[in-house]
Order: structure tokens, then sequence, then C-alpha cells
């Protein structure tokens, strides 16, 4: 494997297959979503300045294509499909968190999933996102707001 | 407030530190990452360089391709093995009709048989390989869901043996049920029994030095078997979803049974 190829993948593989669980959960989905990021990063290595950067960005964004199509994104985050798993998140409070995140948008949920397990800036988040700050903001604030909606009182 | 952020903070942590050890992913990862650097190399011409790097690099390609046509089918040309699908499949409208490889290795001639249970279209033809999709009627056109037919060679191969003992030792996210011999077409082979019930996979698979095969899709069951030819050993690789598999292989016998190799 090419040098930058080499270093890049073993400074990165592991945070990007957990911000593919992140999204997806243990799935063969996130695993796909890892070899994909990957292998597109490999064509285009030598044109990029900031790899790291463009795997992640490109992790996110294929996490929130395979979780658009809503029939999809109830399976991956309603039915918590784990075929994977040896140890999949099954306890009360996932399964009630799972439960508010089925109900965003695909933006709102990965504005969330950077702002709240990156810890991500909206700045940063923004930069991921290919949208303003203040988008970001809105996101997640609407975001958190339609989960507080649905909590059983 | 501040509750229900803590709880997603902590839920999406431990939904991203759930789940195996990826290990058997990073050396999926690394073999696919592997392949395709070995394809090119490994740093690309500076701009400055360009157009004279073109140049040479056209001057260079056309003395090599020469030197490809020009040399015997046996030489040792150790290249990645991929099938890269043509922009436009090729539907086989007339079924009975003689299809030609035009580019493989050793050529060929095959036809497909009426009733088989699929439409038939060639969906690449290269030095390496060539690939045929069956599609059945109730394919969806999602990606990875039809079957396939993929006859390949490489020139500098190898015997039955290595390319099963590749095959075996590169297995990630799939199973392998058991080698034995069997026969397709009417050739004798030695048939490697594989399947993967992971869901949606991407899965590669190595035949040999520099040569590799991918594969996606969901709870598939593979065929590979290898077989011995004047030219070479050939690989002929059933891919099919685990429902439709005996059809796909049967179908697969009957188009393999036409199989003629053209001088």
């Amino acid at each position: 494997m090419h040098d930058r190829l080499a270093f890049v993948f073993e400074s990165e593989f592991d945070d990007m297959v957990r911000l593919a669980r992140a999204f997806l959960g243990a799935s063969a989905d996130a695993e796909d979503v890892v070899m994909t990021a990957f292998v597109r990063l490999a064509d285009r290595i030598d044109d990029l300045d900031r790899p790291g950067g463009w795997l992640r960005t490109t992790v996110v964004n294929e996490c929130r294509r395979r979780l658009r199509d809503h029939a999809r994104r109830r399976r991956i985050w309603a039915d918590r499909v784990v075929p994977i798993s040896s140890g999949g998140v099954s306890n009360a409070r996932d399964e009630y968190v799972d439960d508010l995140l089925v109900e965003l948008s695909d933006r709102e949920r990965a504005a969330i999933v950077l702002t709240y397990y990156l810890d991500y800036s909206h700045e940063e988040t923004a930069v991921v996102l290919g949208c303003r700050r203040g988008t970001v903001k809105s996101l997640v604030h609407r975001g958190l707001k339609k989960m507080r909606s649905v909590v059983p009182t | 407030m501040i509750e229900l952020e803590q709880q997603v903070r902590q839920h999406l942590r431990e939904r991203a530190e759930a789940g195996p050890d990826p290990t058997e992913l990073r050396a999926a990862v690394q073999l696919r990452l592997g392949t395709i650097t070995d394809e090119r190399p490994a740093t690309r011409p500076q701009r400055l360089w360009l157009v004279p790097a073109v140049v040479v690099g056209l001057i260079t390609a056309l003395a090599v391709g020469l030197a490809w046509v020009a040399s015997p089918v046996g030489s040792d040309r150790d290249i990645a093995l991929e099938t890269d699908s043509i922009a436009d499949r090729v539907p086989l409208d007339v079924a009975g009709a003689p299809v030609e490889s035009g580019s493989f290795a050793l050529p060929l001639t095959l036809t497909v048989p009426d009733g088989i249970g699929y439409d038939v279209r060639v969906a690449s033809d290269s030095l390496r390989a060539f690939e045929l999709s069956l599609d059945s009627e109730r394919d969806t056109g999602e990606p990875g869901e039809s079957a396939t037919l993929r006859i390949l060679t490489s020139p500098s191969l190898l015997t039955v043996g290595s390319v099963l003992e590749d095959l075996e030792a590169g297995l990630v996210h799939t199973r392998l049920l058991g080698i034995e011999d069997d026969a397709i077409g009417g050739y004798q082979s030695r048939v490697a029994r594989m399947e993967s019930d992971l869901g949606m996979t991407l899965a590669g698979f190595k035949l040999g030095p520099g040569m590799f095969l991918s594969a996606s899709g969901v709870d598939r069951r593979y065929d590979a078997h290898v077989i011995t030819t004047t030219g070479g050993v050939v690989v002929v690789w059933i891919d099919a979803p685990f429902e439709e598999f005996d059809q796909a292989a049967t179908a697969a016998g009957e188009i393999m049974s036409t199989l003629r190799w053209r001088s």
C-alpha cells in the first residue's frame, strides 16, 4: 500500500469505524461505509491536503445517504439490526434514545451526531455538512426540540 | 433539558464503541487498498511535468500494449483482476445466438439457451474476466441483488490448488462451506462453496498474486469452480442471493455447457 494511504489508514481506521457505528450501529452497513470511504480515498489521496477530514466527511455523507430512505432508517434505527454485533447496545435508555433519533431528518441527526458524538463545534459541523454555521445551530436546536416533543410525559 | 443532551451523547458514544472487534474489516480494507494501489504508481506526476509525462506515458503505454499483444498467453502477467463493468450492458436479446468474448485472454464463444429463467446480459468483457448478468424478473435493480456468472483467468496461472488455497486464506465476511470435486457444463472442477449471511456486504476474494475479485450484495452464496483448460486454469464464479442460488447455478451450468474455446 502507498505510504501516505497506509499512514491515513492506520491513523483513521478505528475512528472511522466508530463514527460509522455511531450512525448505523454495529451493522454490515457500517462496515460497508468504512470500506467504501477508504476505497474512494485511495483514488484521490494524492489530490487531498487533509485526507483525514475528507474521509470523515465521506463517512458522514455515506451514512446519511443510507439513512435517508425512510424504510431503511426505520430498519437501522428502530429495529437495531446488528447482524454482526456480539455486543449491541440494547438497554432501555438506548432504545429510548434510538426511538427519539428516528424521528429526526437525516440532516438533524447528522448535526446531532457530529455535535454530541464528535464534539464538533458548529463551525466544524458546518464544514462537514456543507452548510452555514447558523444552519447547524438551527438543525441541532430543531432536532433536540423534536426529540423533547416526543418524550413521554 | 440538559439530561436529554447527556443521554444522547452517552448513547452515541456507547453505540460507536459497541460491536465486535473490527479486525476482519481492517483486513478486508487493507486487502482492497493493497490491490488498488498495486494497480498504479505510488505517486502522481507534478503538474509542471504533466505534459511531458503524458507524452512519455502514451509512448510507454503503446510499447507495453504492443508487447502485451505479442506475448504468449502463458506469460507471467501479474495484474489485478477486477471486473470493470462496461457502461452500457449488452442485452442478449435473442436466446440461442452465440456470444463471443472480444478481449478475454482465452477467446471463447457461448450461447445462452432458451428457458433458463433469466435475461442474460454481458456485463463485462475484459482480458481477465467475462461476466454475464443473470437478471430474473423479480430483480429490483438494486446493485448486488442480481445473480452473476463470471469466467476469470490469468495467463500467469497457477494451479487449481493454489487458487483455492489463496481464496480460502483470504476469506473475510464469507464462510467456506466446503471444497469438493464437481463439474460444471461438462468440465471437471474443484469447487469452493461459500456464503455470506451478514446482510449487505462488500467482499473481496483473492484468487492469486494480484488477482482480486469483488462482490457485493445481500446474503449471498458463491460457488467458485476452478477448472483446467488447455489455456490455463480458469475460475467459473457463480454469485447469487441465497434464495436464487440453485436456479442461478443451474442456469450457469447450462450456459457453460455451450462454451467453446476459440483458437
